[in-house]
């Protein structure tokens, strides 16, 4: 009866963990890159200048926005914290519902003329939950890879539950299977909180748009505002009523915030043009896990006085677990240190993915009998395991090549890291296993680890003073590229020397020289195989 | 997340390790005695709880236990790598970064 109980979870975990595996990768590999989404975008964008405090880009951010939208019926200031103190910009077009346009304004006015044009760290965050889909569709899929990955992560520790007497153990990879197992079980073990949190929380996120009914329990303000962007009431230009200054009611807000230490996190200001434009000032998350029930400061848009403060009205207790797993996946709360700690569980959390991913195949790699469908599976891994970095390498790389002026680059860097993930799918089909993750391999180590060259090469004086002014975002992006470089140029000649393991004979004969400790594990394999 | 936090984390796990017959054996060159393994594991749990209890103090529950568990899987992963690479050698770090965190812990 058990050990049916535990084949059935093994079952379980293995193909819930192949199924929808890959895609889970992806959204683990640009989720750990998310974590630093701002520093992404200071490398991307280099040109950007940034100096003065937060209440000197909302004043020059309100100041854009009146030249560049002045007829938009919302406008949203994010405001910069030491990470992009850049005030990013955001409103809707007006006339459409769904249509918004973007810029980013240093405090420095003057500075932000040159600026090439980037997603930055903005895509990896977008791919992270809409996979580059359609509206719905990628957030859909994305909620049932974090489904797949909570089941997985439930039945592997039921199956794998006697590994953990093997904790802190790390084989060497000689014999191929016990090694990637090593990794997969001490990264799982390790990381586990971590995962749990982090899959767990992503299915809470979207919660309103899996299960509507939710909506009830939370509150339309949370529920809504993720979902879907809500509806805003638009003025027409006949009945036009202006907006009064902005300025005067930022100047309260410093004087009210100031006192206390808190600062602008950021500005909304909904309906304009209408009767019931309103502006709200709320604060930034600072260092606070949750996400939510934080301090607004609210304006009459019109006659441009202060309302009544709702923020205060007690939150349940649904709405506060909410608030405290949204803002546990996001990591704001997280300092520096932090949030390397935060990176490189992110990373364990791809290694425990790819060494399953890789796992599968080596368990059914027999050349006598061939599964069907491993073809596909061995091809797919390389494509996204290899393929995937590669793109993300391809990229960056893209944004130091493509003209700094050129019209519409920011979607040209995003075709290239399609095309070029495409091509590694197209190599990957085409050559020996060994071959497509050697080379596939050494490039991304290569062009990851050549980054540097290349951003010294493309804009020398951009990289001199961020030497000269000890900027480590730009500097640490090139330093932490590098080392990913050594890494895959590591793994590429791992791959190499493993490759006479591939066969099965030889798998077989590791095998049998195994210690005993390893007997159950062995066991494992046969029973995963089914 | 305090530097105290981190080494006192990977010095309790250093012990919980040395307590495992696997480890003990490749440090010491034999399997621990019943009693010291006891002991072993008691001094790891409890250098656990000091940690645990360090992180609440500086960063209060919610932040402290969120850096206390992330700090224990990453520390976890340095020491199991640090096992890995140098089997005989590997709790010298662990005795090293205890004295360290000493005058964290007395301040």
């Amino acid at each position: 009866m058990k050990e049916g109980f535990r084949k059935t979870m093994t079952w379980l975990h293995t193909w819930s963990g192949l199924l929808l595996g890959w895609v889970c990768l992806a959204i683990f590999v640009t989720g750990t890159a998310t974590y630093f989404r701002w520093e992404i975008t200071r490398w991307m964008q280099p040109e950007l200048r940034v100096s003065g405090t937060a209440d000197e880009a909302v004043r020059e951010g309100f100041e854009r926005l009146q030249t560049l939208a002045p007829e938009s019926p919302q406008w949203f200031v994010t405001v910069p914290d030491e990470r992009l103190p850049a005030a990013s910009l955001l409103w809707r077009e007006p006339g459409a519902e769904r249509r918004f346009g973007r810029a980013v304004v240093d405090a420095a006015p003057g500075e932000a003329k040159g600026l090439r044009e980037s997603h930055g760290g903005e895509w990896f965050y977008r791919f992270h939950f809409q996979l580059h889909l359609p509206h719905p569709w990628g957030r859909y899929l994305a909620g049932l890879c974090a489904l797949a990955m909570f089941v997985a992560l439930i039945t592997g520790v039921i199956a794998h539950r006697h590994l953990l007497a093997d904790f802190f153990t790390l084989r060497s990879a000689r014999s191929g299977l016990r090694g990637w197992l090593d990794v997969h079980n001490l990264a799982g073990v390790l990381a586990l909180p971590y995962l749990l949190m982090i899959t767990y929380s992503a299915l809470v996120i979207f919660a309103a748009l899996y299960m509507p009914w939710s909506r009830q329990v939370l509150g339309g303000e949370t529920g809504g505002a993720r979902g879907a962007a809500r509806p805003t009431a638009q003025a027409s230009t006949l009945n036009w009523i202006q907006p009064a200054p902005l300025q005067p009611m930022l100047d309260a807000v410093v004087l009210q915030w100031g006192a206390s230490g808190r600062t602008i996190g950021r500005v909304d200001i909904s309906e304009r043009g209408t009767a019931n434009c309103k502006v709200v000032f709320t604060e930034g998350q600072g260092d606070r896990v949750d996400n939510g029930g934080r301090q607004q400061l609210r304006f009459d848009g019109v006659t441009g006085k202060q309302l009544q403060t709702s923020g205060d009205l007690p939150l349940g207790p649904a709405t506060t677990t909410n608030n405290y797993l949204y803002g546990l996946h996001l990591a704001r709360f997280a300092g520096p240190a932090l949030r390397w700690g935060f990176f490189l569980l992110g990373l364990m959390g791809s290694a425990v993915v790819a060494t399953g991913l890789i796992m599968f195949t080596i368990r059914r790699r027999n050349p006598a009998r061939r599964a069907p469908g491993l073809w596909l599976v061995e091809r797919l891994n390389i494509t996204f395991i290899a393929g995937l970095p590669l793109a993300i390498a391809g990229f960056f790389w893209a944004n130091r090549l493509l003209p700094a002026a050129l019209a519409g680059r920011a979607d040209l860097e995003v075709v290239v890291f399609l095309c070029v993930w495409l091509l590694s799918l197209v190599h990957a089909c085409c050559v020996r296993v060994t071959t497509g993750w050697t080379a596939q391999l050494t490039l991304t180590g290569a062009l990851f680890l050549l980054l540097p060259a290349l951003d010294a090469l493309s804009c020398p004086t951009l990289l001199w003073r961020a030497i000269v002014s000890c900027d480590w975002i730009h500097l640490g992006f090139d330093l932490t590229v590098a080392v990913l470089g050594l890494v895959f140029l590591l793994a590429a000649r791992r791959v190499r020397s493993l490759s006479g393991i591939h066969s099965r004979a030889n798998f077989q004969h590791a095998h049998v020289n195994q210690s005993p400790v390893a007997a159950p594990s062995g066991s494992l394999a046969k029973g995963g195989a089914r | 997340m305090s530097l105290t936090l981190v080494c006192v984390a990977y010095t309790a796990l250093a012990f919980l390790a040395l307590a495992m017959d696997r480890h003990h054996l490749a440090a010491c060159g034999t399997r621990p005695a019943p009693g010291r393994r006891r002991r072993l594991r008691l001094a790891g749990w409890l250098l656990l709880a000091l940690s645990l209890a360090d992180a609440l103090l500086v960063a209060g529950p919610a932040l402290g236990l969120v850096s206390w568990l992330a700090v224990l899987s990453c520390t976890g992963l340095a020491l199991s790598v640090l096992l890995h690479l140098r089997a005989r050698f590997w709790y010298l770090p662990a005795l090293a970064l205890g004295l360290a965190a000493l005058p964290g812990l007395l301040r």
